[in-house]
């Protein structure tokens, strides 16, 4: 029957309809914003960092009014706004925000370089407090970091305006609410930590039998910060990294040409897992023989060479009187000093009872083999400290100071192979064919600095990973990846970036005032309709006609 | 889980509601801070944030379409049971917005930019003067039981009216009033759907008085064939008013609201010129 078909096509198509309402989401923020969590992390077994990822509080802005309770209300503060005594005080004593959303300054543009030296400085002191604050608590709310720009200022000026003129939500005035609607943090399972190693090998003269010795260049390329989103480590460690591939370049130009090449084998490292006590190049060290280990002459490891004008420091493990270590720092110093800056020598012992590795040589002399570390940095770095945060971005890097690092390394390195010492040869000249290129440090500082590198959330397959692979590659052959799982001692949670909603909202009061109107506008509508339509002793019978039907009906 | 894949140094941003900053601009909207003497939606945990947009949601629909209840209600219309009426003339408004739908569709290019085209303009028109038609076809090709023509055109104005409301006004406020977001959109809505509740029981009584009524006073039947042509393109004229002169939402609401008042005081003296006998 077609009355039938009708009947069930209209209501197969109403079915569909329903579905999709119900399917329909609400996202209709004012504003959605991408937002960075603070990091999530256990270390053995301590819990740190922000243990909560969803948020959905009204916000609130500093200056708090008095007896303001937080614990449902999500805190907007921008950083430099934010006193740390304020936030201390909240952690130890252990009260509850609904959230705190931290905005980070915009990045100062370098036209204003000059101007704002002295602001750079406050800033950089300002984050890395902040960081060491937040990074050595649990805190059991969530924690982000946004930037700041104009959408941020307005809202922050119109929470303040409303907190200052004291009064009580008005009848159209609600609030701002932030929702992040992030799903429960996970940890992640097997955290791996992956190591590059390229090598090139040296010649073999004719009757040498035996191994030939090897120099390692090693670096780490991981960082670690408050915001594992944001970590991008310009300084440390990205310029260790991208001075260790501009070396690679430069020898493997060298080495090329089995006429220059050296009696040396090159080993060059990237390691990963370094603020994890250097966890990576442990486990990088162990994988190998013992004879290729044995065969190892000297490490030089590069850290933090990124920000340094004139003078750099070689740290070691063993005393400065060694005779080995003495000849190496020999040959820096001659270096150094006609490129003219100078290298200083710092002597640490390693105690092997204390896990706390500072700098990556000691994972190296723990063994037996000769290494030394290359840095900017007079003193060892405290844990978790100088693994680029959140001040370390572009700025805080420069090429110049890499350039000038490799032209260190690599002359020196140069004249130790070729036994170059004391004549006046310069084997990197500029304007060669051997010239240090800025360009290529230049363009792979950008490349670092915008690639986040916290360890445990780089897959071993991850396409950064595969980059530096292939770049080696290019440079060195027998490129390997030496994939591991992170220390037992550490595990880390994801959800490490969110999008946060802005949603401006209603007052109860305002819904109830707007039900009130409404309710009189049809009243008023419903008599004025029965007085114009029926005359006005219909509607005075409509409020009497129970009692008149009952008579009526009698 | 959120940002799309670009750089984690650049701040992403969608803002989806331009419609914030009608008006009232967002000064005038502010957050209380003292959370302990608020007791609004700051003691809330998310549940109960979803019962006030769902209040919110009951609030603009009451607005939307309690006035046709009321209407219904208020007038001798429920005495004579002209329910029947009411719905045969929301069925024929379906069949017309159908029809005026494929008109379009196939009858409209789809614009570049955003500019006033006046052969655009002149097609909507016309189209809109289906509505016209479907009118007609209501109020004197269907059969309806024995109602005077007084109740007659204002059955079929309400019931016209209210189905224009819930096709276009009912999904959109479903979708939008509920979500957290507080917008005056849905409120402005509201007082559209009154408006045009108004201009459409003028048209039906101008119509019912140009096909239904065979002796009316000479004079006054220009006037008559001038106020339905203004109704009928009322629609037109707001259009361009949004979209040339690009009047806020609050203006174009409030210039509906007025001139449907005045396009119901004339049809009513029109009508009540009509009655009286010759």
């Amino acid at each position: 029957m077609p009355s039938g078909d009708v009947l069930a096509s209209v209501s197969s198509a109403l079915a569909v309809l329903i579905v999709l309402l119900a399917c329909v989401e609400l996202g209709d923020a004012a504003a959605a914003v991408g937002v960075y969590r603070l990091i999530q992390y256990d270390l053995a077994g301590a819990p740190l960092g922000s243990r909560a990822a969803a948020l959905n509080h009204h916000a609130a802005a500093l200056p708090l009014p008095a007896a303001a309770d937080l614990s449902r209300s999500a805190l907007v503060a921008p950083l430099l706004d934010l006193p740390l005594s304020f936030l201390r005080e909240y952690l130890a004593e252990k009260k509850h925000l609904g959230g705190l959303l931290i905005l980070l300054p915009k990045k100062i543009s370098d036209e204003d370089a000059t101007a704002n030296n002295e602001s750079k400085g406050q800033l950089k002191d300002s984050l890395a407090e902040l960081e060491k604050l937040l990074l050595h608590e649990e805190v059991p709310y969530p924690v982000y970091f946004a930037f700041q720009d104009d959408h941020f200022d307005n809202l922050l000026a119109d929470i303040c305006k409303i907190a200052s003129s004291g009064q009580p939500a008005s009848a159209t005035t609600g609030g701002y609410k932030l929702v992040v609607s992030s799903p429960e943090p996970r940890k992640v399972s097997s955290p791996t930590i992956s190591n590059i190693q390229g090598w090139l090998p040296g010649l073999k003269g004719e009757g040498d039998t035996e191994q030939l010795p090897t120099i390692a260049i090693v670096a780490n390329y991981d960082t670690f910060g408050a915001a594992p989103a944001l970590s991008v480590g310009s300084d440390s460690n990205g310029s260790g990294a991208v001075a260790l591939l501009e070396i690679a370049r430069l020898f493997s130009r060298l080495y090329s040409n089995p006429k220059t090449r050296g009696k040396y084998n090159l080993l060059f490292g990237l390691t990963s897992g370094g603020p994890y006590n250097y966890n990576g190049t442990n486990k990088w060290l162990r994988s190998f023989d013992q004879r290729v280990r044995e065969s190892i002459d000297y490490a030089i490891c590069l850290n933090s060479v990124g920000s340094w004008n004139n003078e750099l420091w070689m740290h070691v493990s063993k005393p400065p009187e060694n005779p080995y270590i003495k000849q190496i720092f020999e040959d820096f110093s001659d270096v150094s000093k006609e490129v003219g800056v100078s290298v200083g020598i710092k002597h640490k012992k390693i105690n092997v009872s204390n896990p706390r590795v500072a700098w990556e040589h000691e994972q190296f002399s723990r063994f037996r083999v000769t290494a030394l570390t290359l840095s900017e940095l007079s003193s060892p770095p405290e844990f978790l400290e100088s693994t680029g945060g959140l001040y370390d971005t572009r700025e805080s890097a420069d090429a110049e100071s890499v350039t000038r690092t490799v032209r260190l390394v690599s002359e020196s390195l140069a004249r130790h192979i070729y036994g170059l010492k004391g004549r006046n040869i310069d084997v990197f000249a500029e304007n060669s064919s051997l010239a240090i290129n800025p360009h290529y440090i230049q363009s792979w500082l950008d490349l670092l600095s915008r690639t986040p590198r916290v360890a445990p959330f780089l897959q071993k397959n991850d396409p950064f990973i595969a980059a530096l692979k292939k770049e080696l590659s290019e440079h060195t052959t027998d490129v390997h990846v030496q994939s591991d799982v992170l220390d037992g001692m550490f595990t880390f949670y994801d959800a490490t970036k969110a999008t946060l909603n802005v949603y401006q909202v209603a007052s109860v009061t305002f819904d109830l005032l707007f039900l009130l109107v409404l309710g009189s506008y049809l009243i008023i509508l419903f008599s004025f309709l029965v007085i114009t339509t029926r005359g006005l002793d219909d509607l005075i019978n409509i409020f009497r006609r129970p009692p008149s039907r009952k008579v009526k009906g009698a | 889980m959120g940002c799309d894949s670009s750089s984690p140094l650049q701040p992403n941003y969608q803002f989806t509601h331009p419609q914030l900053s009608i008006g009232l601009g967002r000064s005038d909207l502010a957050v209380a801070c003292t959370d302990a003497e608020n007791d609004d939606g700051g003691g809330a945990a998310a549940g109960e944030d979803d019962e006030m947009t769902v209040f919110h949601f009951l609030n603009c629909a009451a607005l939307t379409f309690g006035p046709h209840v009321v209407y219904y209600s208020a007038t001798p219309l429920s005495e004579y049971d002209t329910i029947g009426t009411c719905v045969k003339a929301a069925v024929v408004y379906l069949g017309t917005a159908l029809v005026k739908l494929v008109c379009l569709a196939t009858l409209l290019k789809v614009p570049e930019n955003d500019s006033f085209d006046p052969y655009q303009e002149l097609m909507k028109i016309f189209i809109g003067f289906i509505d016209v038609a479907g009118l007609y076809f209501a109020l004197t090709q269907l059969t309806h039981r024995n109602i005077s023509q007084n109740h007659k055109f204002q059955a079929v104005g309400l019931g016209w009216a209210f189905a224009d409301s819930v096709l276009h006004r009912l999904a959109p406020l479903w979708i939008g009033a509920r979500g957290l977001e507080f917008t005056w959109e849905y409120i402005f809505q509201g007082l559209e759907a009154n408006a045009n509740l108004v201009m459409t029981l003028s048209l039906a009584a101008l119509g019912s008085l140009m096909w239904l009524r065979k002796n009316k006073p000479r004079t006054l039947v220009p006037i008559i064939y001038a106020c339905a042509l203004l109704l009928a393109t009322m629609p037109s004229i707001t259009s361009y008013l949004r979209r040339s002169l690009e009047w806020q939402t609050p203006k174009v609401v409030g210039f509906e609201l007025f001139s449907s008042l005045v396009m119901a005081f004339i049809s009513w003296q029109l009508f009540s010129a009509c009655q009286r006998p010759m």
